[in-house]
């Protein structure tokens, strides 16, 4: 496991290291884009096949089926099918890595995806504050999402203390917590701003969930008839499959043991290098087999996705060995293990920061 | 004589009385039809309307099908003159068929991203409605993306997504009166369009063409033309070669007054123009001249890059601040480029088609500045409104949803 790395060292790289640094991410970006093509468009389109079979064959077995295993096969294809829209197709989608498709069925001006944030919310809070201010404290309100202590730079309360309880609630209710980041409760407590000023963003929500409401648990439920609450029970228990699983994933990509923050002064006219060089050290991979990849939306290399946010995800895996080697020659950690050890160590750092205390060390 | 292609430029003159468009279809079964897609679509697929779900799971088991769009395959190609050929389609039976002049745009999927250009369909209702067959003919623009692509053999037995056509450049629903045409290059598309129907309704009045090109060579449809006003003695044609004036001296130039006057047998009701830029504004002038200029003037401007860049514009040093407000991008672009050259050129892809203004797929919402459109020339306004970013030059700081 890389150690982690103190202010001191953080500060060793020179402007020429950074922008030896850009130069050669810069170079690895143009490599892959110039060969982006027919190969991409015949890939996501296989997704979002896989992805329409998946939901249809869910629902329809959870319309249909009379056994419990039936009803188990449907919820975990609905539920697979959840995460594979969600991840593979919606955010990166989203992020515009299929734009130069041209294609409206997945362009990032117009997709909407199968969760009840709104995606010009979720453009706005994740694509723009996220990727941009990407473990900045106090900029990046995806870190701990308002409600966890993820690193000493946050002053300790006693509410921290259950906060691996409220990472629970967090984890199965994730769609709700990722549509209303955009309210910014830590402001509206806090009086910076007014619940009025959010009353375009709760039109907003209101329009997007009551719609994913009525499809989940008003409409496919009533379509089954007397059978309504089994489907109604299935669509719920997909939804928080894939809720479990995207915050999991989410979690895993920035909440590591050795994932770093960074402070606003550092960041103030950042060059392109030191951006770089902050998504790099902010992220972290896990390992794992091809459809761990594809069912993590390619998150599984966040460190590569932060890199390089609007390049298609499924070319990551290729990247990847470029960027290790980079990192290698910089003397730089690549934060990267099995998907269970880099898990293993996100509860480990909630549980940690539950307490109160100075100290950087993370016992093992 | 500088030729932007794909990109012809319609001028119609034309009486007062003249219908322009066909009425939309607006059947009670048919907007219903619209209003189920559009429910469930947003409903339950998060789709605009549900052919967006399916559209890649029909697609793959043919790729005709298609709940979303009109389809077309390209079934043969044809050679034409040594710069144009004619671009064969069978459209999917959903698409709803076009009168004479109208055009398409057509999408192709070139390595993996869609395609958009305008053509004009040079074929007839007549013999779409036999053989379900429609015909682009085209140009091949060098440094193009598409035109060259259809060019090439390999295009045959693609699938393209059509739209339905439209445009105003109509055959008049009166057989009164003489029907002049002043054609120029690939302009005479729309007009092999009339003309063909015309053959088919046996010419039930009299027309005159005048066809404008550099050589001989350069006409297309030749043989045609020829051949139908050899059997058809109301069709009158001139074929005009500009830059070679040996043929036929009294045809022969740029098209102006005397020439006209010398080879119009009497004065037309209607009138046609369809060129380049450079020679409509020529035939509207020497229209002008000889008193021919009917009222009410229409015209239709197909312009493209290089565009036209207007003095008042500023200097070619003078910026604008742009800013992308979803992308968090904040540039200072040329106030000659246009803003969506501007986002591209800064690593965005905004959805774009035609990239000529006409499309309206890079339809996207300025929340402030001023911005002129190239193609009308009109300024907007200072707040938020929905603009095309390919024909959209910034006229000050601007603020846009990208």
């Amino acid at each position: 496991m890389t150690t982690a790395l103190n202010q001191q060292q953080l500060n060793a790289l020179n402007q020429t290291q950074l922008d030896s640094l850009e130069k050669e991410f810069d170079a690895l970006r143009d490599s892959i884009l110039s060969d982006i093509g027919e190969k991409d468009a015949r890939y996501i389109k296989g997704i979002v096949r896989t992805h329409r079979g998946l939901e249809i064959a869910g629902r329809v077995l959870l319309h249909f089926s009379l056994t419990p295993i039936g009803f188990a096969a449907g919820t975990l294809s609905l539920g697979a099918a959840k995460i594979l829209e969600n991840m593979e197709i919606g955010h990166n989608v989203l992020h515009g890595q299929y734009d130069w498709m041209n294609d409206d069925t997945l362009h990032s001006k117009t997709y909407e995806w199968d969760n009840v944030c709104d995606s010009q919310s979720w453009k706005r809070t994740h694509n723009f504050e996220h990727h941009t201010f990407t473990n900045i404290i106090g900029k990046d309100r995806d870190y701990g999402y308002a409600l966890l202590r993820l690193s000493d730079d946050t002053p300790w309360h006693p509410g921290y203390t259950f906060q691996l309880a409220y990472y629970g609630m967090l984890s199965s209710l994730f769609e709700y917590g990722v549509a209303l980041h955009e309210l910014e409760t830590e402001k509206l407590r806090s009086g910076e701003i007014k619940l009025k000023d959010k009353i375009p963003f709760l039109k907003d929500f209101a329009k997007k969930s009551g719609r994913q409401i009525f499809k989940d648990y008003i409409f496919f439920p009533a379509l089954a008839g007397p059978f309504a609450l089994k489907v109604l029970a299935g669509n719920a228990l997909a939804n928080l499959i894939r809720n479990y699983w995207t915050s999991t994933v989410i979690f895993c990509g920035h909440f590591t043991e050795n994932a770093q923050t960074f402070t606003l002064a550092e960041c103030e006219n950042e060059s392109r290098g030191h951006w770089y060089y902050r998504q790099l050290l902010g992220s972290s991979n896990f390992e794992g087999g091809r459809w761990l990849h594809i069912m993590s939306g390619h998150l599984s290399y966040q460190i590569e996705h932060h890199l390089f946010p609007d390049i298609p995800a499924h070319r990551y895996s290729e990247m990847a060995p470029k960027v290790r080697e980079i990192c290698e020659r910089h003397n730089l950690p690549y934060n990267t293990g099995s998907f269970w050890s880099q898990y293993k160590t996100v509860v480990k750092r909630i549980a940690r920061f539950s307490l109160p205390g100075k100290s950087a060390a993370l016992t093992a | 004589m500088k030729t932007l292609l794909s990109v012809q430029l319609y001028t119609q003159i034309i009486h007062e009385d003249l219908k322009m468009l066909p009425s939309e279809p607006t059947s009670l079964l048919s907007r219903a039809r619209h209003s189920v897609n559009l429910w469930t679509g947003t409903a339950l697929f998060n789709s605009r309307s549900s052919g967006s779900y399916f559209e890649y799971v029909l697609e793959a088991i043919d790729p005709m099908w298609s709940l979303k769009y009109n389809k077309a395959r390209i079934i043969g190609l044809r050679p034409e003159t040594d710069e144009t050929k004619t671009l064969i389609l069978k459209p999917s039976p959903r698409w709803s068929g076009f009168l004479p002049g109208q055009h398409i745009n057509l999408s192709v999927e070139i390595n993996g991203a869609w395609q958009t250009r305008v053509f004009t369909i040079a074929s007839s209702p007549n013999r779409f409605i036999e053989t379900g067959l429609i015909e682009l003919t085209l140009k091949s623009i060098e440094g193009g993306k598409i035109t060259p692509w259809l060019h090439k053999p390999g295009s045959i037995n693609n699938v393209a997504r059509i739209s339905d056509a439209y445009g105003d450049f109509l055959l008049p629903n009166s057989h009164e009166g003489h029907s002049l045409y002043l054609a120029a290059g690939s302009g005479i598309t729309p007009v092999m369009s009339h003309l063909r129907e015309l053959v088919n309704q046996q010419f039930p009045y009299p027309v005159t063409l005048m066809y404008y090109a550099s050589t001989p060579a350069d006409w297309i449809f030749v043989r045609e033309l020829k051949a139908m006003s050899k059997a058809l003695k109301r069709f009158r044609l001139h074929l005009i070669a500009t830059r070679d004036s040996a043929k036929d001296e009294s045809a022969a130039g740029r098209i102006r007054p005397e020439q006209l006057k010398k080879l119009l047998v009497k004065p037309p009701t209607q009138i046609f123009v369809c060129g380049p830029s450079g020679f409509e504004t020529k035939a509207k002038e020497t229209l002008e001249t000889l008193e021919l200029q009917l009222v009410p003037t229409r015209s239709e401007h197909f312009t493209a890059r290089p565009r036209m860049v207007d003095p008042k514009l500023g200097t070619a040093e003078s910026k604008a601040n742009i800013q992308f407000t979803h992308s968090g991008i904040n540039i200072e672009s040329p106030q000659q480029t246009t803003l969506l050259e501007a986002a591209e050129q800064n690593g965005l892809s905004p959805t774009a088609g035609c990239r000529m203004g006409i499309c309206h797929t890079c339809k996207c919402t300025k929340t402030a500045g001023v911005v002129r459109n190239l193609r009308t020339g009109e300024v907007s306004g200072p707040g938020e409104e929905e603009i095309q970013l390919c024909v959209s030059v910034p006229e000050s700081d601007i603020t846009l949803k990208i």
